[in-house]
């Protein structure tokens, strides 16, 4: 019997039949997984409260043809405070459908696990949930492998002036050099702000002050290179975030 | 398909039924075709007929066959506590009960972020008006204890406390008849929480 044991987050849960539920995890293991966990759905389960969405767990999976099924399982934390406010547990399921929609392989996804903890660690104690936010999607960029060069314009090598930012090929580019349609203006704290991400990541977050339009633009950035470097779009949570005012 | 037309039409409308597959359609097809004419003229009627006169309780929200439900007919209920759910399913896993004597408010699902389901695609801002309207003194929010249920609790008790409305939520805890020993980490500390004197 294939048997899988795994620390993983809880992305996602849907029903499925009369009394079980579809879990999609991110196991440090092996990546993004879905598992069937039986009757969960029913008061009396012991899996009931370990595959709530934004669980932390030690997890032993049975692997079938298809799917994995829920053997046994134990919580390690719940990131249950998120749920009382809206607009966090809006950005922590945004992370979640992230991490969902751009992890495609089964492999070993230690980094993206340790990232997708860290932020949602962060949500729970930072004060500025659109923040933590910025830094994950531009923290997400760089483990994905499609980190934007921000060193001056690709085309003349000038350090200064302003930029236009081409996210077909996640480069900056001169406003006097030739540049392609899809490129945009992006300002100088921008820039600046997002190669500080890229360097300290959360850890000097706290002191890291992201004005609302330098948020927009790195928001714009990041997901502009998931479009055009993973054809991630249409995703529900991000949806949610701007309908209800919070992005 | 090597079924004649009209089976592989049945096969193919059970299979639109949620949880049921190829191998399980063919099953209640070739069980339909062993009924006798009259019960599955009576089973397909009574379909048409739900769907044709099953509506929503212009009050509550509940499923109802004509404008007002039953629960919000009753005038002998204490229309001063008002229990708010996440569907229909789940006033009648209360009625169930036989205790609870209040009317209902049916929020038609959750608030769910990662599925795009917010405030506004429920039933919340009925529910706002119906209390500025009445002379509700307690709302009982009755959601699921899921991620989802939490926040839509959360969210509810946030627009209605400023009503001056008191807000209380189900209590969370040991089922009936279950074994503490194998009761979740959870589920106990919530229990632990909601203890009360004896």
């Amino acid at each position: 019997m294939a048997e899988l044991r795994c620390h993983a987050v809880v992305l996602r849960v849907r029903s499925l039949g009369e009394a079980d539920k579809m879990v999609t995890l991110l196991t440090r293991e092996v990546g993004i997984v879905t598992a069937v966990a039986r009757g969960s759905r029913k008061t009396k389960s012991k899996f009931s409260a370990l595959v709530e969405p934004l669980t932390l767990g030690r997890f032993l999976l049975h692997q079938g043809r298809t799917l994995y099924t829920f053997i046994q399982g134990e919580r390690i934390k719940s990131y249950a405070k998120l749920n009382s406010d809206l607009e966090r547990l809006a950005y922590a399921q945004y992370f979640c459908e992230l991490c969902e929609r751009t992890l495609l392989e089964v492999r070993p996804a230690d980094a993206m696990f340790m990232l997708l903890l860290t932020a949602l660690e962060a949500l729970e104690q930072d004060k500025d949930p659109a923040r933590v936010a910025r830094c994950f999607e531009i923290s997400l960029l760089d483990e994905l492998g499609i980190r934007p060069a921000l060193e001056g314009c690709r085309s003349c090598g000038s350090t200064s002036g302003s930029y236009r930012f081409d996210p077909t090929e996640g480069i900056l580019l001169c406003a006097t050099c030739p540049h392609p349609v899809e490129s945009y203006p992006v300002s100088a704290p921008t820039v600046a702000t997002t190669k500080r991400l890229l360097e300290f990541g959360f850890h000097k977050l706290s002191v890291c002050v992201i004005p609302k339009a330098v948020g927009q633009e790195i928001h714009r950035i990041s997901m502009d290179m998931l479009t055009h470097s993973l054809g991630v779009t249409n995703l529900k949570s991000l949806d949610f975030l701007l309908k209800t005012g919070f992005i | 398909m090597f079924y004649p037309e009209s089976i592989a039409n049945l096969i193919e409308s059970f299979q639109k039924l949620p949880g049921v597959g190829p191998k399980t359609a063919q099953r209640l097809a070739f069980f339909v075709l062993t009924l006798p004419r009259e019960e599955v003229v009576q089973m397909a009627r009574a379909m048409v007929n739900a769907k044709d006169k099953t509506r929503y309780c212009r009050i509550c929200g509940n499923f109802t066959d004509s404008e007002v439900c039953t629960v919000c007919a009753d005038k002998r209920r204490d229309s001063s506590v008002i229990c708010v759910v996440q569907d229909a399913r789940d006033v009648m896993a209360l009625e169930r009960m036989r205790e609870f004597k209040g009317l209902y408010h049916v929020l038609g699902g959750a608030i769910s972020p990662i599925d795009g389901i917010g405030p506004d695609q429920l039933r919340m801002r009925e529910l706002l008006e119906r209390l500025k309207k009445g002379r509700t003194q307690e709302v009982i929010l009755a959601t699921n204890p899921t991620v989802e249920g939490e926040a839509t609790a959360f969210y509810v008790a946030r627009i209605v406390k400023p009503l001056g409305i008191r807000v209380t939520r189900l209590a969370h805890g040991l089922p009936v008849g279950g074994d503490l020993e194998y009761a979740d980490e959870v589920t106990l500390s919530r229990a632990l929480e909601g203890r009360r004197e004896l």
